[in-house]
């Protein structure tokens, strides 16, 4: 019984312990797994008509005003055309709207400010939340990875970035592997 | 009593196995709804070899930083994966013998006909054009 009990007490401070180590890590990447999974978008004509091309980049990475930016500029869409009927573009802007970065839940709150009106949307690799948290990833090793070609490319190394796991433990850059800060 | 649902089991089955064996008759072969109505068009004859040549010719649309082609996203190899050339995305093959779900949709095809033509010529394809890329994509 009471072997039984200082074992459960040794396995809850070795947690305590492990989450203190994943705390200590700079950009608390670690410390919480579901905190960097922001699940798949849910909307079939976001992910069919936006994900043919990229990966249908969840909703939470930018606010409200730049994706109305993004839905306003389809004809220009940074070198492409990716103009969409009126019906379906309305209903995957009411979706993006409502699950932006300020409003969704699975979002990051005060990380992803908009941008002031007519400069264009901004690309999401450009916020100061992705740039911060991918500052110590050499360019060289992603656009200058043929394998990959454009940090745009999430799923080349977020290997579950399909289902809105961004989390750091599952990278795998091509051609390098696992990736260790 | 027994036998009797025997014999309706055998008949069932057999229903089926010929529903299923006649199936194929009904329904036409990937890609050629998308030729009748390139022919109702005005368009035709149809040949891959034509939209193997197309496929591989460089354009310089204006605007364009440069040469491109149908080969700057999918591959000179219709069997092999290719890649988006601005964000580096997988495009699964566009051969029918590697890849089934080609061509069966035709709205689907008619979209990236749509957006594929006006990015790598400037404007749209012609009926001739798509039912030659038809005809190319049905072949490999």
């Amino acid at each position: 019984m009471n072997q039984a009990l200082i074992a459960a007490l040794g396995v809850a401070l070795l947690a305590l312990g492990a989450s203190g180590i994943a705390w200590s890590d700079r950009d608390h990447g670690r410390a919480d797994p579901d905190r960097a999974n922001l699940g798949a978008p849910t909307n079939a004509r976001y992910q069919s008509e936006c994900g043919g091309c990229h990966l249908a980049y969840p909703p939470g990475l930018l606010p409200a005003a730049d994706w109305n930016q993004v839905m306003d500029t389809l004809a220009e869409h940074f070198g492409d055309d990716a103009s969409l009927d009126p019906a379906v573009a309305a209903e995957i802007r009411s979706y993006l709207r409502a699950n932006a970065a300020d409003r969704g839940l699975r979002t990051r709150p005060g990380k992803a400010t908009s941008t002031p009106g007519n400069q264009g949307p901004r690309r999401i690799t450009q916020t100061r939340y992705f740039l911060r948290k991918h500052d110590e990833v050499p360019t060289r090793l992603v656009s200058g990875n043929p394998e990959i070609g454009s940090f745009s490319n999430c799923q080349a190394c977020h290997v579950g970035a399909a289902k809105g796991d961004f989390d750091e433990e599952d990278v795998r850059i091509p051609g390098v592997g696992r990736w260790e800060d | 009593m027994k036998g009797r649902h025997k014999r309706i089991g055998a008949l069932v089955l057999a229903l089926i196995a010929a529903g299923s064996a006649a199936g194929p008759l009904w329904a036409s072969a990937p890609g050629e709804d998308l030729i009748a109505t390139y022919q109702r068009q005005g368009a035709g004859p149809f040949q891959a070899a034509a939209g193997g040549r197309a496929w591989a010719q460089e354009q310089s649309p204006a605007g364009a930083d440069g040469p491109r082609s149908c080969v700057t996203c999918h591959d000179s190899d219709l069997t092999r994966p290719g890649r988006h050339v601005t964000t580096g995305k997988a495009i699964e093959p566009m051969a029918l013998s590697v890849n089934p779900k080609r061509l069966t949709d035709p709205a689907h095809a008619e979209k990236w006909f749509g957006r594929n033509c006006r990015w790598t010529l400037g404007r749209d394809c012609s009926p001739q054009e798509k039912g030659d890329f038809v005809r190319l994509i049905q072949s490999r």
